[in-house]
């Protein structure tokens, strides 16, 4: 029986929603994270940024319980949850939005959301799901399938909002959106930010990026190399040149 | 002239029905695990061994009931202790491992009940013919037409008409995911292997009343109901119904038109399927 660990549940005043300690992670031979940590102050928006191949994608994979456990240790809202089988990660009350969308498309969208919301504390229900989405409603018993791809992707994340979270992990949403549907999917993620949700945000838009968060985690080759606030990360010029050639 | 097909059409269909019963179990376990489990032919020889016992006893009805419940126990039981962790391993050793069990339950199957075929008397109420279209038919054959499509028709709005189908098409398409929200999909696999097994049962009950039960039917059955599923596309039910129809059409079409090809017909069919649509004719959406 491994003693349950509530270590600095509240550093300097404020609440850690995850903490992930020194973790690793390998498709098959192919380490891909050395030893990342990383760590989220709840009710806030954390950005993790980093090249292409420096495992921004395993990482919110790893922490879904969605690759073999290797090392390293993850806390959620002071539950140590390291090693636990994804659909438990899930009803825990971790969102994930994956990228490249992963509707299931041979449900249809009502489906889709029904299905997320059965380990839902109730607090989301397909009417506030389409306050945020309106732009779904008229859809609702249309296959998935059929869903251009910026509404696929507003259904994925009003899917993982179905499963009522406290933390929402989002890989690539803006990937293949419209101005406009950037522009909803902002305001969406601010407005739970701003309900209290924490969120891990990967993005290859920079600039979205860093408009969105309140901090900010970059990372090279599998591991973090820089961690603050979204301030600081606007003072630091050499870091972003550096990490991100930008 | 026309009695004679009416007939030809009702024998492929009370076929089809039998096809459908022990194809839908191997297709859906197919397309959820990608799990090739070929005991399957033996849970549906121990459905009517089992049927006949129970039959002996309390009566045909009792039997119908009571054998698919023990073969769905079997299935369990079989996946909770060797199957279920044999599916994790890939192709060969699942090929390997569930054929030995063929060899274990036929053996079994001749030790319990002997090597002499044994028919089963279905209900008074199910004997004797019915005249349809000039023709006349035995009712016990138009029951099994009954059954199977009544089971075809309640897999297909289960599947597609319930919350629990909805999770079950979603593992289908995408395991990871569906844990991501939450779907328990080791559940899901046990479920559709205990129901796939009580299917198998059901047909084997079924059948024994036409084919007499003997310990060569676990493999005799397994393989045209391979060809279903190869054929029908794995992973989903309406596959297994059109892929039991196509298979069972071929075998009773193909012994009356082409009887010297008969033997070789279905397998002229499988070898066509590959070659013009090796996913099957009716795929899964994402199934991989």
């Amino acid at each position: 029986m491994k003693a349950r660990h509530r270590p600095r549940d509240r550093c300097c005043g404020r609440s850690m929603m995850l903490d992930v300690i020194d973790l690793t992670a390998a498709y098959g031979h192919a380490q891909v994270l050395h030893g990342l940590s990383l760590r989220l102050e709840a009710g806030r928006i954390h950005s993790l940024l980093g090249r292409n191949g420096a495992g921004k994608t395993t990482t919110l994979r790893r922490i879904m319980g969605l690759l073999p456990h290797q090392q390293g240790r993850i806390l959620f809202a002071g539950d140590e949850i390291t090693g636990w089988p994804t659909p438990r990660i899930a009803r825990a009350g971790i969102g994930y939005v994956p990228e490249g969308r992963e509707v299931f498309t041979a449900l249809t969208v009502r489906e889709n959301l029904t299905l997320a919301g059965r380990i839902g504390s109730g607090d989301w229900t397909i009417d506030r799901v389409m306050q945020q989405f309106p732009g779904l409603h008229p859809r609702l018993d249309a296959p998935a399938a059929v869903l251009s791809g910026g509404e696929q992707q507003m259904l994925s994340v009003a899917r993982a909002l179905m499963t009522s979270p406290r933390l929402l992990l989002l890989d690539e949403p803006s990937e293949g959106l419209s101005v406009q549907m950037t522009a909803v999917l902002r305001d969406v993620l601010v407005a739970l930010r701003d309900q209290g949700m924490t969120i891990l945000l990967v993005e290859q838009d920079v600039g979205l990026a860093t408009k969105l968060a309140d901090d900010v985690t970059l990372m090279s080759r599998g591991r973090h190399c820089w961690a603050g606030t979204a301030a600081e990360f606007a003072q630091a010029a050499g870091v972003r040149r550096r990490y991100l050639g930008a | 002239m026309t009695a004679f097909w009416t007939l030809q059409v009702l024998n492929a269909l009370q076929h089809a029905a039998l096809l459908f019963l022990i194809a839908a179990g191997l297709s859906v376990s197919f397309g959820l695990m990608g799990f090739v489990n070929l005991a399957h032919g033996a849970l549906y020889m121990l459905g009517a061994f089992i049927g006949i016992s129970v039959a002996a006893q309390t009566g045909f009805w009792v039997a119908l009931i009571a054998a698919p419940l023990a073969v769905s126990a079997i299935g369990a039981l079989l996946y909770l202790c060797l199957l279920g962790r044999v599916a994790r391993l890939g192709p060969m050793p699942q090929v390997l491992v569930s054929f030995g069990l063929v060899f274990i339950a036929t053996e079994l199957v001749r030790i319990v009940w002997g090597d002499i075929p044994l028919v089963l008397d279905p209900s008074a109420a199910l004997a004797g013919r019915v005249d349809l279209a000039g023709a006349t038919y035995p009712v016990y054959r138009l029951f099994v037409i009954c059954i199977g499509a009544a089971m075809a028709a309640a897999l297909w709005l289960g599947v597609n008409r319930t919350n629990l189908g909805a999770a079950l098409r979603a593992s289908v398409e995408n395991p990871g995911m569906a844990r991501a929200i939450g779907i328990r999909t080791e559940r899901m696999f046990l479920l559709v292997f205990t129901l796939g097994a009580g299917l198998a049962g059901l047909g084997g009950v079924v059948a024994a009343p036409i084919t007499a039960a003997n310990p060569g039917m676990a493999v005799s059955a397994l393989i045209p109901a391979l060809i279903v599923t190869v054929i029908g596309g794995m992973g989903n039910i309406a596959g297994a119904a059109l892929g039991a129809l196509i298979v069972a059409g071929i075998e009773v079409f193909g012994a009356v038109l082409f009887p010297a090809a008969s033997a070789v017909l279905i397998y002229a069919a499988l070898a066509v399927a590959l070659i013009w649509r090796p996913e099957g004719l009716l795929v899964a959406k994402g199934a991989r």
